[in-house]
């Protein structure tokens, strides 16, 4: 599987639960057992992936939550995706 | 041959049983039992398990849970307890293992959060406390009875979410207290029964200190001792107050066993949403389990 792209398109992996805890996104593998949590700008990413998107709709719309340009803010969520892919929690394509 | 059958109440369910259990509390009669307790064989292994653990089975519909000295139990369906006894156990070894694991068991397959706490309650609100085993959630439990809380239980606060707050139900009117938590026992009703062979741990009946229904939930504390140089209450919140109650889940193996996990994800972000969570850390040997109740009872009323 390839590094992520901008034209990648992410999915959430079936077999993760979330939940909120006082702001905190909390996510759990049921496959694993493992939680992770996110902070909440990781935690607006995860909620746009409600529906399968790729990482350029997903900066767009970061772009209008977070007053940032989409290419600012293109570097982080794409670190932060590769890391949902190494862990399972969201799949490309 | 079964002599007789008795009727308990216990965790908010009626409980039939053919095993004598003097420490749970006597349902009126005439209930329809949710829960059947009975001596029958059960197998030492499942046919196709698809979890194996310490000292347990599952498969989609039951628990098997199996000691070397103490006993067999096959939990299904969240009605149904079957016990077979080890040669030379106990009858109280064996009931601890029934109303231990057994019934912890048996609170997962119904969907009742079993948190491993000691509740009390006062004034038709409860708090649980939350310790490692032997580091004095049922002494601190104890402190609370002789100010006239009311006991819930000392081991499992056994939770059902509500819509805006979880209600814990009552367990055993029992408090298990080391030998020498006992000294200045001076209760009529304080009947003593060992627990396990040489644990040095003993059941007090707490009869006339139980509270008989349920309580709405408001606080849960974590229990530190060792955590910090002076004596402190500080609010966990976000993912630290979940992280605290899904390590104070009771038996939370037996979920993973019966491949509920994210049902059990699901009741720990809505009780670290619903209940406020503290950390109550204090010195080794620097408190006593009274002034403990007192530094509780001083930051609930700040609240």
């Amino acid at each position: 599987m390839g590094a992520v792209a901008l034209d990648s398109v992410v999915t959430r992996c079936d077999d993760i639960v979330a939940g909120v805890v006082d702001a905190d996104l909390i996510m759990m593998s049921i496959e694993n057992g493992k939680y992770y949590q996110l902070n909440p700008s990781a935690g607006r990413v995860w909620s746009l992936l409600e529906q399968p998107r790729t990482v350029t709709e997903i900066c767009q719309m970061l772009s209008k939550d977070f007053k940032v340009t989409p290419e600012a803010c293109q570097k982080d969520v794409l670190h932060f995706l590769d890391e949902l892919v190494s862990r399972n929690v969201v799949t490309i394509r | 041959m079964i002599e007789s059958t008795y009727l308990y109440r216990c965790y908010g369910l009626t409980i039939l049983s053919e095993i004598h259990c003097p420490e749970l509390e006597e349902s009126s009669p005439g209930q329809e039992p949710d829960v059947r307790i009975k001596l029958a064989p059960v197998p030492e292994s499942l046919l196709n398990p698809r979890y194996t653990g310490y000292k347990c089975e599952a498969d989609d519909s039951s628990l098997l849970i199996r000691t070397d000295r103490f006993a067999k139990l096959l939990i299904t369906g969240g009605n149904q307890i079957l016990v077979q006894e080890r040669e030379g156990a106990h009858d109280y070894e064996i009931r601890t293992l029934l109303l231990g694991w057994g019934l912890g068991a048996l609170l997962h397959q119904r969907g009742i959060f079993p948190l491993h706490a000691s509740a009390v309650g006062m004034d038709q609100k409860c708090l649980a406390f939350c310790a490692p085993s032997g580091a004095g959630k049922s002494t601190l439990a104890y402190a609370f009875l002789k100010r006239g809380y009311r006991l819930l239980d000392d081991n499992i606060a056994a939770l059902k979410p509500g819509l805006k707050t979880p209600m814990v139900f009552p367990g055993n009117p029992e408090v298990k207290l080391w030998g020498n938590d006992l000294g200045d026992l001076t209760h009529e009703n304080s009947r003593l029964r060992p627990l396990l062979r040489e644990s040095g741990k003993f059941a007090l009946k707490a009869r006339d200190h139980f509270q008989r229904d349920p309580q709405p939930l408001i606080r849960i504390y974590m229990i530190s001792r060792g955590g910090s140089p002076t004596p402190r209450i500080t609010r966990l919140k976000g993912r630290e107050a979940f992280q605290a109650l899904s390590e104070n889940t009771f038996c939370a193996r037996f979920l993973r066993g019966m491949g509920q996990p994210a049902k059990h994800f699901d009741m720990l972000v809505r009780l670290a949403d619903q209940v406020p969570v503290f950390k109550l850390e204090f010195p080794v040997d620097s408190l006593s389990p009274d002034e403990l109740r007192q530094m509780i009872e001083d930051s609930l009323r700040r609240a």
